[in-house]
């Protein structure tokens, strides 16, 4: 008996060395993908790859292949490559606007399929041609461009500049009812890839890319913000009282710009059974004040009740103006079908539907703004 | 056939045990898919479901131990050859048998599949089930009580995998479950129903309760584990629900994995692969413990050496597995199971209760008159 059970502990072992060896040099790991729409319907795709080779100075490579499927663009990138190709790493996939146009579905269903691929994988778009994003002069010291985009996005949702875009977000969101996915909106310029804005869905389909200013507002109604940043403008005339004289005849035609920091949110949504497309918003800002173009006179609490009282005005209109677009274009980033849904029923609103009726939203905003600090001089 | 079986004290194990047997028996390749299954029905509301079903599972435990009480030391096939006669009472174990041979097939298909899709796609599924087999006849080939320490080592290798879902529920959107109780009733007893699979297991209470050395203390053990493992399923269930939006979860096959995607460390980075490997410690015991339920009915039977039955079932398997290929058969021996074991384990002891506490009653009347 002891002799077959050590017979059987030797076999195991040599056993073990038989398995399928993958050696770290022999293989071009994918990190960033980018399609675009190649000729005749044909899909291009651009590998961002990264290559263990001692021997070579650089790791960093670029693969495109043109094909009708995603694995066929693989196929294709094989016949470029010596290495074995592997998409475990895969960090980030860029679409172009014409692609995200046509319907993202058909493209992201095959990566949340694939086991091997991670949910963490970041989506975005790319404002003009995808393959272009993943040649840019200097990454910042990621070893590929697919790693700096990865690192570009994840700070920026960390910082809460960008919705939370993976690829779990983005499958939630365009399978719940009552709520459209947002994605990141890529650009590069003086060939370095930048954060632009953020593109709106109707469901898988890109409608829109909101206006960069827009995005404090597209967030402060998503989620809390724990320590959001906002810049203001103001009419500095309504300030004029509390303006330091020598500060305010320099810069007289001027706005008064503020900027504020540490925003902490919340926001309630209400609406009435039966009317899922009239809902009224109650959202609270606590923030401190950080910088300010003209000279104010903090101490005066006279101007604190003021400055606040403005800032909820000019963040009511903008918060107005932002619902304009989603009206225009029939898009719900918010959820606010979604949270009628959850509050009265969840039968009582489908998917077609609520499309139907975000023209007719009627949201109304009450903002209560707190300002509790302006930095450590006065 | 003996009605009692008599068993020297050093094969018996401890009431306490009775957690480990009857909870690693009911977690297994069941709660891979349980989240689904039971959302498609029911999806705000499955915990209502899940309450339902685990009521009725410890009226069933309670039945089961009731029965067995009326005897000194029986198990199935002794309760069965005492009260349907000799025939008619091993076509009945012989029934139990193949069903827990069925769900035995379906348990270790499912996770081949799993494995074969997570991490290994051109691995052949008879050499995983060789695999495993292997391991499983080892350790039944120890006797009854290298199972129970199979089933308790192993409870300890996979119970931690429990607290990795925090990342999934912090990242839950509480407003799926709202409006609370919308449901129609029927949906949430179908919901219920649809959970039996991943309940399954409380049977083996039938086939170890002879080998328990202190008796009085299994309803304990029993009601005990099957209220760990509602917990687990309660758990796993409403974070799926959650963590996927509805139509998202539909489309998922195994969302209790899907939801380990989303888990990474900086020192792993995948922790999905992680939990694909471990959910062998997950199945394992299912697979000893049935294996050796299996041997076990054939011995009290026909008094089949347990090493030939053994050998015989384990190829049996593998062959099955070489003929079983596609997703879709796995699919539909699943449900067999599931409906067998609906019938045999939901329905079945509450009219062997009946059965057994009349034939009692007839015998007490006869031998006092």
């Amino acid at each position: 008996m002891k002799k077959t059970t050590i017979t059987l502990c030797i076999i195991c072992i040599l056993v073990s060395g038989c398995a399928d060896k993958n050696y770290l040099e022999k293989m071009s790991i994918v990190t960033g993908i980018a399609y675009d729409k190649g000729e005749e319907n044909l899909l291009r795709g651009t590998l961002s790859i990264l290559q263990f080779d001692p021997a070579s100075p650089n790791i960093s490579h670029i693969i495109t292949g043109e094909n009708d499927t995603t694995k066929g663009i693989r196929i294709h990138a094989d016949r470029e490559a010596s290495h074995e190709i592997v998409m475990g790493q895969l960090r980030v996939v860029l679409y172009s606007t014409a692609l995200a146009e046509n319907g993202l579905l058909s493209l992201t269903d095959t990566l949340a399929r694939d086991p091997n691929i991670t949910d963490l994988l970041y989506l975005t778009i790319a404002k003009g041609e995808a393959g272009k994003l993943l040649q840019p002069e200097s990454t910042e010291g990621a070893p590929t461009p697919g790693n700096y985009i990865q690192r570009l996005i994840e700070k920026n949702v960390a910082n809460e500049q960008l919705p939370e875009s993976n690829l779990h977000k983005f499958n939630h969101d365009l399978y719940d009812i009552g709520i459209d996915p947002v994605l990141p909106l890529l650009d590069i310029e003086e060939e370095k890839t930048k954060v632009y804005s953020v593109a709106l869905f109707q469901d898988d389909r890109m409608v829109t890319a909101l206006d960069p200013d827009m995005i404090f507002y597209l967030l402060l109604l998503k989620n809390p913000y724990r320590k959001g940043k906002l810049q203001l403008s103001l009419d500095a005339e309504d300030f004029k009282d509390y303006i330091r004289e020598e500060s305010y005849e320099e810069n007289k035609d001027t706005p008064l710009d503020i900027a504020l920091q540490q925003i902490r949110s919340s926001s309630t949504f209400h609406s009435r059974k039966g009317e899922p497309a009239k809902q009224t918003v109650r959202i609270s800002l606590k923030q401190r004040l950080l910088e300010s173009t003209l000279q104010l006179h903090f101490q005066d609490e006279q101007l604190i009740k003021k400055l606040e009282q403005a800032i909820e005005e000019e963040v009511k209109e903008k918060l107005e103006e932002f619902m304009e677009i989603l009206k225009d274009h029939e898009t719900d980033p918010i959820g606010f079908g979604k949270r009628y849904r959850s509050a009265h029923g969840k039968n009582l609103l489908n998917d077609e539907e609520w499309r139907s009726r975000i023209k007719d939203l009627d949201v109304t905003f009450e903002v209560n703004v707190e300002l509790q600090r302006y930095g450590i001089i006065d | 056939m003996k009605v009692n079986v008599t068993l020297s004290k050093d094969v018996k194990v401890n009431a306490l045990y009775i957690f480990f047997l009857v909870h690693t028996l009911q977690v297994g390749a069941g709660i891979m898919t349980a989240p689904r299954t039971i959302a498609d029905e029911v999806s705000p509301d499955a915990w209502a479901a899940l309450l339902i079903a685990a009521v009725y599972v410890h009226f069933i435990a309670w039945i089961i131990i009731k029965t067995l009480r009326f005897y000194d030391n029986a198990d199935l096939a002794g309760i069965h050859a005492d009260v349907f006669g000799k025939w008619i009472g091993a076509m009945l174990t012989l029934l139990f048998t193949g069903y827990i041979f069925l769900i035995l097939l379906s348990v270790m298909m499912n996770y081949i599949e799993v494995v074969q899709v997570f991490i290994f796609p051109s691995l052949p599924t008879w050499l995983v089930a060789t695999f495993i087999l292997t391991l499983a006849v080892y350790g039944v080939s120890g006797g009854f009580r290298v199972v129970t320490g199979i089933a308790f080592l192993l409870f300890f290798g996979a119970i931690w995998l429990t607290f990795t879902i925090a990342e999934p529920i912090r990242l839950m959107e509480w407003n799926h479950f709202t409006p609370i109780l919308q449901q129609p009733w029927e949906n949430i007893f179908r919901g219920a129903h649809k959970s039996v699979y991943s309940l399954l297991g409380i049977e083996v209470l039938f086939f170890v309760y002879p080998y328990i050395l202190n008796k009085d203390k299994v309803g304990r053990y029993a009601h005990i584990a099957i209220i760990a493992t509602i917990s687990i399923l309660i758990l796993v269930t409403v974070a799926s629900i959650g963590y996927f939006s509805q139509d998202q979860l539909k489309h998922t096959v195994w969302p209790t994995l899907s939801m380990f995607k989303i888990i990474h460390y900086t020192f792993i980075e995948r922790f999905d692969f992680v939990a694909v490997a471990l959910w062998m410690a997950v199945i394992l015991p299912n697979i000893t413990l049935f294996l050796w339920i299996i041997t076990e009915n054939l011995r009290r039977l026909k008094n089949i050496k347990p090493m030939y039955s053994m050998i015989a079932t384990a190829t049996f398997l593998i062959t099955s597995t070489i003929i079983i290929d596609t997703r879709q058969t796995i699919t539909r021996i699943s449900e067999w199971a599931s409906l067998a074991g609906l019938w045999l384990v939901f329905i079945y002891p509450v009219f062997l209760f009946l059965v057994v506490s009349l034939s009692f009653r007839f015998r007490k009347k006869r031998s006092s008159s």
